[in-house]
């Protein structure tokens, strides 16, 4: 399941602008043009930036952005009454960054809930091996159920194909499973992608038990949105109306 | 007290499934404190007792401003009751930070959230309910 939509540049700019700012506490000349961040930042301290601009991004109020860029979307998938996840994660994909490499998984590997969606951002157009690869959801999960049974060796995972790279504009919007394999490769174009992802699951879904507390409501997830119905419902709960 | 000292809370048993070393909580905390700008003072350990928090207790008896543990559910979060009552003779000018949920709270709005998080959570199931639900519908 995947779904690319245009979002609101003039909001989306509330991300980029704070990333502009703290590469401009490192190096005073940078232009602003965050795809070119490589000519001004080395590799040895792209990750301090990546850090403080994370750091910096979650001390803010980035939920109010985030539900004025994609609640539509995400009420439409997921239904109103919706968890995020508690801090939105930012990546840094710097031409021939070895280090940025994240290699073929699926989120539910870590015990993410496999009935959550994920946002993904780009603050700078993503294609080719600067972006990321998603695969098809049959091979996928063919592939889960191979590796599941596997005790010692993971199985091989195919090359992803040009078609998986996910091709997307700055003011675009990604929404798919992260439970689907997906990841990067080195990034061999000459433009650097930055961007946000972040998680959302239905109140009402599945969620890891307590030998994963890792990834449950409170710590992993927080609230979202919920209806006025739900919190009516809550209430009769509460008020110990149903016995 | 000084604004910029935060006090430090660290519990040897088991927090919502968490076993964390005394050691990793301190160093988790303290890194917090370093990277916001407090003084860091040294933790003071919880009793290994079951539902003790005689010593979480013992902090609002000396008027301090912040203090800082490794999760929100070092305290008995699913017993609105019991966290009023621990938390009952704490200053409300005290801020209560929760390093891994990155929340900052004072006692008003720590019960807030504890009561909302507890209305929520009720909702939530985990797969093994799923599965019963799942065997329901075949029957």
């Amino acid at each position: 399941m995947k779904k690319i939509f245009s979002i609101n540049k003039k909001k989306l700019f509330f991300f980029k602008n704070l990333i502009i700012k703290e590469v401009k506490k490192k190096n005073p000349s940078f232009n602003g043009e965050l795809h070119k961040i490589h000519n001004f930042i080395s590799g040895k301290n792209i990750n301090l930036i990546r850090l403080n601009c994370f750091k910096k991004i979650n001390s803010l109020d980035w939920i109010k952005i985030i539900k004025e860029l994609c609640s539509e979307q995400m009420f439409y998938l997921l239904g109103q009454d919706l968890l995020i996840q508690s801090k939105i994660n930012l990546s840094i994909q710097m031409p021939k960054d070895r280090s940025s490499i994240l290699k073929a998984h699926s989120d539910c590997w870590s015990a993410d809930t496999p009935f959550q969606l994920n946002l993904w951002l780009p603050l700078t157009d993503a294609f080719s091996t600067n972006s990321m690869f998603i695969m098809d959801d049959i091979y996928s999960l063919k592939y889960l159920k191979k590796n599941s049974n596997s005790k010692y060796k993971n199985h091989k995972i195919k090359k992803p194909l040009k078609k998986n790279f996910i091709s997307m504009k700055y003011g675009q919007a990604l929404i798919f499973n992260p439970s689907v394999l997906h990841g990067n490769v080195l990034n061999q174009t000459k433009n650097t992608r930055v961007s946000l992802n972040v998680r959302f699951k239905s109140i009402f879904a599945p969620e890891p038990n307590i030998k994963n507390p890792d990834r449950k409501f409170g710590t992993y997830y927080k609230k979202f949105n919920i209806l006025e119905s739900t919190r009516f419902g809550l209430d009769i709960i509460e008020n110990g109306i149903i016995k | 007290m000084s604004e910029k000292n935060i006090y430090t809370y660290v519990m040897p048993r088991e927090f919502r499934g968490y076993n964390i070393p005394i050691s990793i909580q301190s160093q988790y905390i303290k890194n917090y404190a370093e990277t916001n700008g407090y003084k860091f003072m040294l933790p003071v350990t919880e009793l290994i007792n079951n539902q003790s928090y005689n010593n979480f207790i013992e902090f609002s008896k000396k008027n301090i401003l912040n203090l800082a543990m490794t999760s929100i559910f070092v305290l008995p979060v699913n017993d609105i009751i019991n966290c009023k009552k621990i938390t009952k003779k704490f200053s409300d000018k005290c801020i209560f930070h929760f390093v891994l949920e990155n929340l900052k709270f004072n006692k008003k709005d720590l019960l807030n959230w504890i009561f909302e998080f507890n209305k929520i959570d009720k909702l939530i199931y985990d797969y093994k309910s799923f599965n019963e639900i799942k065997i329901l519908q075949t029957k």
